[in-house]
């Protein structure tokens, strides 16, 4: 399947995944105690993966994956 | 607890839907015209879909206990066509007296052009003559921020609309605040992948509060479904929220805005006043966990 149309197949799922993680760091950051939940190691992870996600190169997933995995 | 769904296009759903939504709680819902999925090959077309869900659907929900009640319009997605459109809102006022008729919706715009607006305004005006509410349907994707503005921009200037008896639907994170500083009542859908989640439905009562919002699963042919409201009561649930609170927008935001129509007949369990007066403003303040 060409990109374009796998573009116009996953683009709102896409959307969908990008909005939902912002929303949930947002939920998490903005409750009592937010300032120190950024600081958790998890909340850190995430983040980062939030940066790999959309970084130009491929691979974006298994990056993540591998940064997520206990050594 | 007794729970209202203030949107949901039912003559898209099974019966199976009504059983469901009965068991859940649900007591009255609210259906209104919208696109079919395809254009109608005509406006007589829009008669008879007025009929069905001012006539048929009713006795449909009845049979599961269930108040049904709608809005009459062309929506915006037909608009486009402005003699077309114009030859629909001409027979509309035969409906608005009809006992499950609440009001003018969901008028609105789809791509914000000109034409649709032309339309969008001549049904706030329809409203306007014959003392209806008004419901409002906003774009989708990225079209509902300009959208909004537009449609706000038109009723804070038109000078004789009130805001109480405008309900302004499908609003997300970055439309809620314009909305609500206008005045108007609010409406977030919950939708598996467009629109919102229960999750994030929650975060902007928490944001934004209680007052003048409610929920709705705008069921209909595309991915939906009536269970929607529920999965974002269970997400205030596991929260911590009070179940006061969770009635506030579940059931009586909904009888408090659609019972400005005399034909609405359940009552709200406490006014918007009490629910204002013991602190039920959203945010983690109310929450009890």
């Amino acid at each position: 399947m060409p990109a374009s149309a796998l573009l116009d197949l996953y683009y709102l799922q896409i959307r969908s995944f990008l909005v939902e993680a912002a929303a949930g760091l947002d939920r998490i950051q903005n409750a009592p105690g937010g300032a120190e939940a950024v600081r958790d190691p998890r909340f850190q992870a995430l983040r980062a993966a939030a940066a790999t996600a959309t970084r130009e190169e491929t691979g974006r997933v298994e990056t993540i994956l591998n940064d997520l995995s206990v050594d | 607890m007794r729970v209202i769904e203030p949107h949901i296009h039912m003559v898209s759903r099974t019966t199976d839907d009504y059983a469901r939504m009965a068991r859940m709680g649900v007591v009255a819902c609210a259906e209104p015209a919208f696109w079919a999925g395809y254009d109608r090959l005509s406006p007589e077309a829009f008669r008879d879909y007025f009929h069905h869900i001012s006539a048929f659907e009713p006795t449909r929900a009845a049979q599961h206990l269930i108040d049904h009640y709608c809005w009459i319009c062309i929506n915006p997605k037909e608009a486009e066509d402005v003699a077309f459109s114009r030859e629909v809102i001409a027979f509309i006022p035969e409906f608005l007296d009809r006992p499950n008729v609440l009001g003018i919706g969901e008028i609105g715009l789809n791509k914000n052009t000109r034409n649709e607006m032309t339309i969008f305004e001549e049904q706030v005006e329809l409203a306007l003559k014959h003392g209806q509410l008004i419901l409002i349907h906003t774009p989708h994707l990225d079209d509902k921020l300009k959208g909004v503005r537009m449609m706000v921009d038109y009723l804070k200037g038109h000078g004789g609309v009130d805001p109480e008896r405008v309900l302004i639907d499908h609003m997300e994170e970055h439309t809620m605040g314009i909305v609500r500083e206008a005045g108007f009542w609010t409406g977030m859908t919950i939708y598996p992948v467009s629109k919102n989640s229960p999750a994030r439905a929650v975060d902007s009562l928490e944001r934004f509060g209680f007052d003048r919002v409610m929920v709705n699963s705008a069921g209909d042919w595309g991915p939906s479904g009536p269970e929607a409201v529920h999965h974002t009561i269970f997400e205030m649930r596991r929260r911590g929220h009070r179940p006061e609170d969770i009635e506030t927008v579940f059931y009586n935001n909904p009888c408090t805005f659609m019972g400005q129509c005399p034909k609405f007949k359940p009552q709200p369990t406490r006014s918007r006043e009490e629910a204002r007066g013991d602190g039920a403003r959203g945010g983690t303040r109310t929450r009890t966990a």
